[in-house]
């Protein structure tokens, strides 16, 4: 395997660590406008405070991976899709302020939470929706607006990863609380199980009609192989909410991220960027990539790292493991 | 109003203000991991308290360093785009390590250590601390590589590619210990550790001057001083004589613009003070110290330091035209050219090179830079002398009662910042027109298909959100200056926190 594609691969692992991890940051804060009781909201958000800012390493990383990796795909997508990328900027931004400083104005300060948390997931699931059909763009540069972003396929992916992350998130608190709390929580996830299944078998027929190329290419046995694996997972996640199997319900949606990425990447290899107006325009992950030098350098220790880091964030997790507790915040 | 001033502004905002919560964040982290080994050593209530006191402090700076910092590396991508694509195979991998090295290790443990302060064993919380500490140190550290690279840049070889030219790596460590690495690297941490002394000092002394948690004040106080007076002294020497050094041999146009001196002089004087007039190009009623620049910056009281005009001269001859990175000619051709058509420059016209000298002449500051300069000289002048004064008075066993003194400490807590944010300007405004030494100005690195409108748009999008998050914060802070210290049993001026704020969970 060359550099330029391990480097690729590598970039799925980082993103869908990001959304294995802030995943369920993104969903539980998606939904706390379901959940009416001020109590029950500050539990749900005391179960993800202590680890919160650890998650986000994996997309500061997933990001400077990007830059680092493929600097003119970088440029490419950040200056074309200005207005969408700051608008992302900013939702992160009043996210971490919204979460941090709730103390005051809490109802305000939890909607907010919540709006830009599904804002967050919707958005970076319409990007990568872009990703996957490609654009309108030449050797000319890119032909379209802000709104050519916003086209059925992307919005399909977008919804997907917003239902997705909130059937993780709803996971994720089935696993951290009792009692009613828990039982309304393990309904969302069923709910949000469904929605999510609907929205993967959707994104696929999408796949078909919008984008043909990353189509054939999950048809490839290894391309099936992943589907298959992923369909199985969400089933046998759907009967385990049912059975009340909470631990091993969040390990599946876990997991489950990761593999989906995983299957987006595999499907748009070797193509970053293919334009939906011009079929010979297609940019490829070793025509945008870095200097041989770069990518060899640094992938060694990236990967030792993520190693690392796995293994402590899995120790801090279980630190501070079990039920959560009606705990002071640190303010 | 074009997209390369308004992306120049943008990003002066957002880095200036993300500049705002880093050394506070890095110095308390730092602080913070002393209290706790205190606390460790000790073993009593009043360091203990502390230290979970001023955790909570590094908490509040943290969450505004986080997504300020997220935004700078949007910036690069969306602002940027072709200074991306120039470098980004050089300039990204710090950023990448920084998250993967640094961030990761400081924000996992300061989950752990201000939610864990009270159910996780005292040990814990001290490793915590550490940690912290550590990542926000390799954080600075992998963030100056990058920010260093493009100040002195080294071991790349510019190449023309089907994407353009570009910059790539010819060997990953020296580009990392590039010359100004260290010393910018040193003095920048130190500038943080400073910031952190002084804030725990600051807050020490309030609680002093209003009688409140006596006990933990006075341990704030204690430690706070003695390090704020160290690292003052540190900053000055060697830290900041070593950043000028190499200043003067690698950016000679930041060092005059910085002295304010026009003309090349031998045995060049240092300008303690006087009033920039830029039309004559002189200093007026300079108050100076004779020889004593050629020795700070060359270490000979007779070296020629060269005059602004000469300096411009200099960088483009020498370090543009000579520079001996590029594959060929050709490539080092293209460069060149279109730094200067960025400039309306004609490369053919046989005046192109001394009117590029006058573009490189003109475009750094001198009066700001001169006095940019002269406020963080001045104020780390100002910081040896309040912290040499604390130390004595600490010795003498006089300083908590010496109301006056902590009084000062209080009202003068914003200049640490003043400090940095002059650093910052120095250093950074410093090297305009660059965005890479010698290779790379604003004009050609800013990305060619935004709008003046997309830009003003987010401009003013990042004026509004960044009050309304200063206000917020201003909030928190006060709210914790309110709240103080848990209680030391046996200290009568202890008031433990009024109970509504610990109704109703969540933080």
């Amino acid at each position: 395997m060359d550099y330029a594609t391990a480097w690729f691969y590598f970039s799925a692992f980082l993103l869908g660590m990001y959304l294995a991890f802030d995943g369920f940051d993104l969903g539980l804060g998606s939904l706390l406008p379901f959940v009416k009781n001020q109590k029950d909201r500050d539990l749900l958000v005391n179960t993800m405070a202590p680890v919160w800012d650890g998650n986000e390493v994996w997309f500061i990383s997933w990001g400077a991976g990007l830059f680092a990796m493929w600097p003119a795909l970088y440029a490419v997508l950040f200056s074309t899709f200005y207005l969408a990328v700051w608008f992302l900027a900013f939702m992160f931004v009043f996210r971490a302020v919204s979460f941090e400083f709730r103390t005051k104005y809490k109802k305000t300060w939890d909607y907010l939470f919540a709006t830009v948390s599904a804002l967050i997931a919707l958005v970076l699931g319409v990007i990568v929706g872009n990703l996957i059909e490609g654009i309108p763009i030449d050797a000319s540069g890119f032909h379209g607006s802000l709104l050519t972003l916003f086209r059925p396929f992307p919005l399909i992916v977008g919804l997907f990863v917003l239902f997705a992350v909130m059937w993780h998130g709803a996971n994720w608190a089935v696993y951290k609380t009792t009692g009613k709390l828990q039982e309304q929580m393990r309904r969302y996830a069923l709910s949000f199980w469904v929605l999510t299944v609907i929205f993967l078998l959707l994104t696929v027929v999408g796949m078909k009609i919008w984008a043909p190329l990353r189509f054939q290419r999950a048809l490839t046995p290894g391309g099936l192989t992943l589907t298959l694996i992923i369909l199985i997972a969400a089933l046998l996640d759907g009967y385990l909410i049912k059975k009340g199997a909470e631990k091993a319900a969040f390990y599946i949606s876990w997991l489950a991220f990761p593999l989906v990425v995983y299957l987006v990447y595999y499907s748009m290899y070797p193509y970053w960027i293919i334009s939906t107006t011009d079929p010979n325009f297609k940019l490829s992950i070793h025509a945008l990539a870095a200097s041989p030098l770069t990518l060899q350098a640094v992938l060694g220790v990236s990967v030792v790292l993520a190693i690392i880091i796995m293994s402590y964030t899995l120790y801090v997790y279980k630190m501070f493991g079990g039920k959560a507790t009606e705990a002071e915040g640190y303010y | 109003m074009d997209p390369v001033l308004l992306s120049r502004i943008q990003f002066a905002l957002t880095a200036g203000y993300h500049w705002l919560f880093v050394p506070a964040s890095i110095g308390m982290g730092f602080m913070v991991f002393l209290l706790w080994t205190m606390a460790a050593i000790t073993n009593e209530e009043q360091w203990h308290k502390a230290a979970k006191f001023f955790s909570k402090w590094l908490g509040v700076f943290f969450v505004l360093g986080v997504p300020t910092g997220i935004v700078m590396e949007f910036e690069f991508g969306a602002n940027w785009a072709n200074y991306s694509t120039f470098v980004g195979s050089i300039f990204g991998p710090p950023l990448m390590l920084e998250g993967l090295f640094a961030f990761a290790l400081e924000s996992t443990f300061l989950g752990v250590l201000l939610f864990g302060m009270d159910r996780l064993p005292r040990v814990i919380s001290w490793i915590s601390a550490f940690f912290v500490s550590l990542g926000s140190a390799l954080s600075g550290l992998w963030i100056l590589i990058a920010n260093s690279w493009q100040q002195t840049p080294s071991a790349y070889i510019v190449r023309n590619t089907p994407l353009g030219p570009r910059a790539e790596l010819t060997n990953f460590m020296k580009a990392v210990f590039n010359p100004i690495l260290v010393s910018e690297y040193t003095h920048t941490i130190n500038a943080g550790i400073i910031t952190g002394a002084y804030i725990v000092v600051a807050v020490g002394a309030y609680y002093l001057l209003k009688k409140r948690h006596v006990q933990v004040a006075r341990s704030a106080v204690a430690i706070g001083i003695v390090v704020l007076a160290i690292s003052s002294v540190i900053q000055l020497y060697p830290t900041g004589h070593e950043e000028g050094r190499v200043v003067a041999q690698y950016q000679p146009t930041k060092l005059a613009a910085d002295e304010g001196l026009y003309h090349t002089t031998v045995g060049a004087p240092m300008v303690v003070f006087g009033i920039v007039d830029e039309k004559n190009q002189e200093i007026k009623y300079a108050i100076e110290i004779p020889k004593m620049l050629s020795w700070l910056a060359f270490g000979n009281w007779n070296a020629k330091v060269l005059g602004l005009h000469d300096a411009a001269e200099y960088v483009w001859y020498q370090q543009v035209l000579n520079n001996p990175n590029y594959a060929n000619e050709k490539v080092k051709k293209e460069v060149v050219d279109s730094i200067m058509k960025a400039y309306g420059i004609n490369p053919n016209d046989p005046n192109a090179n001394q009117k590029m000298v006058q573009v490189l002449e003109k475009s750094v500051p001198v009066a700001f830079m001169f006095y940019a300069y002269r406020v963080m000289v001045g104020l780390g002048t100002l910081f040896i002398l309040i912290g040499g004064l604390g130390v004595l008075l600490l010795l003498l066993g006089k300083l908590y009662d010496a109301r006056w003194f902590l009084k000062v400490l209080v009202v003068t807590v914003p200049l640490p910042w003043l400090a940095s944010e002059a650093g910052w300007f120095t250093h950074e405004v410093g090297r305009q027109p660059w965005m890479v030494w010698g290779m790379v100005t604003v004009k050609n690195g800013v990305s060619q298909n935004i709008s003046t409108a997309s830009v003003l748009t987010t401009l003013i999008g990042f004026v509004v959100v960044y009050t309304i998050l200063f206000y917020i914060w201003l909030y928190f802070v006060k709210k914790l200056i309110k709240e103080g210290p848990e209680p030391v049993e046996g200290d009568p001026t202890a008031k433990p926190a009024p109970a509504v704020s610990a109704a109703g969970g969540g933080q």
